[in-house]
Formats: structure tokens, C-alpha cells, sequence
């Protein structure tokens, strides 16, 4: 396994940061799309998907992780198959 | 167009050759992502690691996993795809990675057939701007979507 250089704590403050931005935004419009989340930035990026938010991020000469999440949903994937 | 077989305990599956080898791949309907893949195939697709997700498993369980970026051999080109990696042997193709595809399993048959479509044209068509007829190319059954969403717009 890699050094992913990300803590558990990331994924709290990450959660805790999206959790208040959808207190104080209508995310209606942006059901189904994926949100990336930086925990020591406290940014928020909107993508079609993992790949667009990190070219968006690329372009801007940024490259740390980040917390994803599809707007609308619990969870980014559902593996409810085979497992 | 890829083929595959549905296997003896009722999985459709096809085989992909990656780094000289054959490997088995699932086609997983449960699965809303793009790859799961083998530990070992980890150094072969040049994966980069982007961030955490959460997963939903089958029974309500849900784990925080690492997701990569990786460049996979599919359908006669590389396909830049998000996967996360796991201790087993076999691959699995989500329904994200087919969103271009048709997919369709004859049990009866036991085989599977993955036929890329053109949605990028239909995606316009459909479109309010756009009413006009579908491309040459199109299928049958997907020029009847076609009509058939067209006219109940109209």
C-alpha cells in the first residue's frame, strides 16, 4: 500500500465541511454530480465526475487529495453486487 | 463490440488482456462506478491516487476506501478510469465505465455482448434546441427510443 497522505481526521473535517455547505446551499440543481472536497482548504469543486474535478484542479496547478462525494447520495459508489 | 460468456454459477463475465495477461472481469449491474481491480494489476495501469471515497456494500454496509485514477486497456483503446483496488483476483466493470455501451446477457445462451452507442447524438437530439432525427448508424431499437421520447415531447 502507497503513503496516501490522508488521515482519518481528513475525512471528518471533510464531511463536517460538506455537511455545512449543504445547510447553506440549494444543491437541487446539482443532484447526481460529484463534489470534491479539501479538507485543509476547506474548497469545495464540482465535477461531472472524479476525473473532471481533478483536471479542473490539475489546471490550477493543484494535486492534493481530496474527500469525494456525489451530490444527492450517501455514498460515491454502490457496490451492491458481487462481494 | 465485446463478448463474453455468462458462467456456469450465472455471472456475466468477460476476458480482458492486460499486461500480457488474461483477466476475468465481472459485469457488475450492482456496481454504480467504473473498475474494482486486482492488487497485482495496481503497477500495470499507471494509477494515481486522487482522494477517499465512501462505498455502499451489499447488506448495508458502508466503508471509506482510497480511489485512484487509471489509464485501462478497453474496447481497443485506454480508458481514463476512476477504480479502487482490492484483495482479490477478479475485475469488476460498473455501470459508469459502460455508459456509452449496450449491454446484452442471454442466459438462455450464456452469452454477453457489450455494443458501444453513439449517446453523445442522442444526448443532442433529445435536446430542446435539437428535435431533429436521430443520426445514420443508430441501431433500430434506439431510433424508436428516439421517436417515441420526440413525439411525447411534441
Amino acid at each position: 500500500m502507497k503513503n496516501l497522505n490522508w488521515e482519518q481526521t481528513d475525512s471528518r473535517k471533510a464531511k463536517q465541511i460538506w455537511a455545512e455547505y449543504q445547510k447553506q446551499h440549494n444543491l437541487s440543481d446539482r443532484i447526481g454530480q460529484t463534489v470534491g472536497i479539501d479538507p485543509k482548504s476547506r474548497r469545495i469543486w464540482f465535477g461531472s465526475s472524479i476525473r473532471d474535478i481533478v483536471l479542473q484542479r490539475n489546471s490550477e496547478g493543484l494535486n492534493s487529495p481530496l474527500f469525494f462525494q456525489r451530490v444527492g447520495s450517501e455514498t460515491y459508489f454502490r457496490k451492491g453486487g458481487r462481494r | 463490440m465485446i463478448y463474453g460468456t455468462v458462467s456456469v454459477d450465472g455471472v456475466p463475465t468477460i476476458i480482458l488482456s492486460i499486461a500480457s495477461q488474461d483477466w476475468m472481469a465481472t459485469i457488475d449491474t450492482g456496481f454504480n462506478g467504473d473498475l474494482e481491480l486486482p492488487e497485482p494489476l495496481r503497477n500495470s495501469l499507471n494509477d494515481r491516487y486522487v482522494g477517499q471515497v465512501t462505498s455502499a456494500l451489499a447488506g448495508g454496509q458502508m466503508i471509506e476506501e482510497p480511489v485512484y485514477l487509471v489509464d485501462f486497456p478497453f474496447d481497443d483503446t485506454v480508458v481514463h478510469a476512476e477504480a479502487t483496488f482490492v484483495d482479490g483476483p477478479e475485475i469488476l466493470i460498473g455501470t459508469h465505465l459502460l455508459r456509452e455501451y449496450r449491454l446484452q446477457v442471454n442466459f438462455v445462451l450464456q452469452t454477453v455482448e457489450l455494443e458501444k452507442v453513439f449517446t453523445s447524438y442522442l444526448r443532442r437530439d433529445l435536446s430542446p434546441g435539437h428535435r431533429h432525427v436521430a443520426p445514420l448508424g443508430l441501431n433500430a431499437p434506439m431510433y424508436c427510443i428516439t421517436f417515441q421520447i420526440l413525439f411525447s415531447i411534441l
